[in-house]
């Protein structure tokens, strides 16, 4: 299966429309998160629907889409739920992405017979166990699609192990084995060419180049000494230097996409995303013009070179999985111990709380801010803390939601009678906005009083008590306005 | 965004009805600006592998007495 040559572009996200219809000329392509644009869907089964407005929207840009993957990684041993397949081919369908990627990760572990999800990207366990792991899946995978598929290359924060194949000779083996195309992510093997792991330039040495058919760069910062993939900002010089002597070798690449969390959108600088937008446009020209077959044998033999200490990938999951999320591992091993040492895991740690934190600050935005205010926020982030040791990652953002919401009402000690109304009100919210139905509730504040106060870092000691019967409407797309209409 | 509100009769004490949109209690806060996201994330898979910033921001906000938004926020990691 070819893919079209398609140029340069972003990954869309809601709110970027202003970045792509100001820069016309300068993004060819769109990438999409699929699953970024996916809800429940309220049948009872466990399935998904998508945004057929975004989707409508993105149709109308009349651009070449590219697919990549979220929340279904394929370098683990447990494989994804195959539910997520029927709404991402129905989008597949209405998009006709040219191509589709997914990330060389894992992000579900078995705790007691259940799996649990990590929250985060984790990486793979670099072996020739490691690598058949990865076929696997891959081959299982791709098999579902009819576009080329590809994976990207990934960042691990993790000290290299005694026992690891280099990162480079990995990636290479597993898209060799598995027959499919490289993602070659230029931000995070720079990211993890300053936290210690491989040169980028001998990463690259060990790849085969006309594998690879698209490039990601984005842009991060130093968190704890470590350089973070944040994804926060426009790329530094070092990247585009790295990324313009890449591209230059490259005989087959198909696009070079930019990747921006939203959330940083709004505190770039006025003519940073054009800026970047330019420079990827001048290196894609350049592409292939330094051509030098690059072509690497993904040989790896069985068990050749590595130490019989390597853990099995089974190990490794659940270990490292338990760990990051913070759970008590039972029986120490050694390869427990290594990793407890690795101040890579710190940092991983304090990524998944601070993500999981931001999950219940944007999904629970009226009760996290009440606690905020009422107790402090590093008392707030003592509770967090409490309630991650007995409750487990969930896949979906309105689940960790709805989660936390019931936790609070179990912890009567801190739960206020204005505070068990908004966390009441709140649930309820989000009930009716994922499943798409009415819901009523029984409060003793005015749910529109409550938010005003909430707005202006304020409790609800000046709010008169009352007696409401509140009934939630699934409106999604009614932001515009607020019209008050009071019935005698 | 229509909100309905209206006394009912004939119950005791008589509660006073009120219709919200679900999307009310995630248009709140619009002063953080990255609210507008929230929606669309709301559903979808929750996976990740940088930096979330957005509970440092209601962290930072909250402590931010004068709600000056853009200056409370300098500092944090990733924003310059």
């Amino acid at each position: 299966m070819n893919i079209p040559e398609s140029g340069v572009g972003i990954i869309y996200f809601s709110g970027f429309e202003t970045v792509v219809e100001s820069n016309p000329e300068l993004i060819q392509v769109l990438e999409i998160e699929p699953q970024t644009f996916w809800y429940r869907s309220n049948n009872g089964l466990d399935s998904f629907l998508y945004d057929e407005e975004q989707v409508g929207y993105l149709k109308s840009l009349n651009r070449h889409i590219l697919f990549h993957g979220v929340g279904y990684p394929v370098g683990g041993l447990i494989e994804s739920d195959p539910a997520h397949l029927d709404c991402l081919l129905k989008m597949q369908k209405q998009l006709k992405p040219i191509c589709m990627s997914e990330h060389m990760s894992f992000n579900n572990i078995e705790i007691e017979g259940k799996c649990t999800n990590t929250n985060f990207l984790l990486p793979p366990l670099q072996t020739r166990e490691g690598i058949d792991t990865a076929v696997r899946r891959i081959r299982a995978y791709k098999e579902h699609f009819n576009v080329p598929f590809s994976f990207e290359t990934g960042v691990n924060y993790l000290s290299p192990k005694p026992w690891e194949l280099s990162d480079g000779v990995f990636i290479n083996a597993i898209a060799e084995e598995a027959e499919c195309n490289i993602l070659l992510d230029i931000h995070n093997i720079m990211a993890n060419q300053i936290n210690g792991r491989q040169n980028v330039s001998e990463f690259f040495k060990q790849l085969s180049h006309e594998k690879i058919t698209e490039i990601h760069l984005a842009g991060g910062f130093y968190y704890k000494d470590y350089y973070l993939d944040a994804h926060s900002g426009v790329s530094g010089d070092a990247l585009i230097k790295n990324f313009e002597d890449i591209v230059a070798r490259l005989p087959n690449l198909k696009a070079i996409v930019f990747e921006m969390l939203p959330e940083y959108l709004s505190f770039q600088p006025d003519g940073a995303m054009t800026t970047q937008l330019e420079k990827m446009n001048r290196v894609w020209d350049r592409r292939g013009s330094i051509l030098k077959r690059n072509r690497v044998a993904g040989s790896v033999k069985s068990k050749s070179g590595i130490p019989a200490t390597a853990p099995t990938v089974e190990e490794w999951e659940l270990t490292l999985g338990m760990l990051a999320i913070g759970k008590e591992i039972n029986s120490p091993s050694e390869l427990a111990a290594s990793l407890q040492q690795d101040k890579g895991l710190e940092v991983i740690r304090d990524l998944i709380e601070k993500f999981r934190g931001s999950l219940l600050v944007s999904s629970l935005k009226l009760t996290t801010r009440y606690l905020g205010i009422k107790y402090g926020m590093e008392q707030f982030n003592e509770l967090l803390r409490q309630y991650w040791k007995s409750y487990s990652p969930q896949l979906f953002a309105s689940d960790n939601g709805l989660d936390f919401g019931h936790y609070l009402l179990t912890r009567k000690e801190i739960v206020d009678e204005a505070l068990k109304d908004l966390i009441t009100y709140e649930l309820s919210s989000i009930k009716s906005f994922i499943n798409n139905e009415k819901m009523t509730v029984e409060l003793s504040y005015h749910p529109l009083e409550m938010i005003k106060c909430l707005e202006n870092l304020r409790l609800f000691d000046e709010l008169e008590k009352g007696s409401y019967a509140v009934t939630i409407t699934p409106d999604l797309k009614g932001f515009d306005e607020i019209n008050t209409v009071f019935h005698s | 965004m229509k909100m309905n509100f209206e006394k009912t009769k004939g119950l005791n004490p008589e509660p006073i009805r009120v219709t919200v949109p679900a999307s009310v209690a995630y248009d709140f806060g619009k002063l953080t600006k990255v609210t507008e996201t929230v929606l669309g994330r709301l559903g979808c898979p929750a996976c990740h592998s940088g930096f979330d910033i957005r509970f440092d921001i209601e962290r930072r906000f909250v402590f931010n007495e004068k709600l000056e938004m853009i200056p409370g926020l300098q500092g944090l990691p990733g924003l310059r």
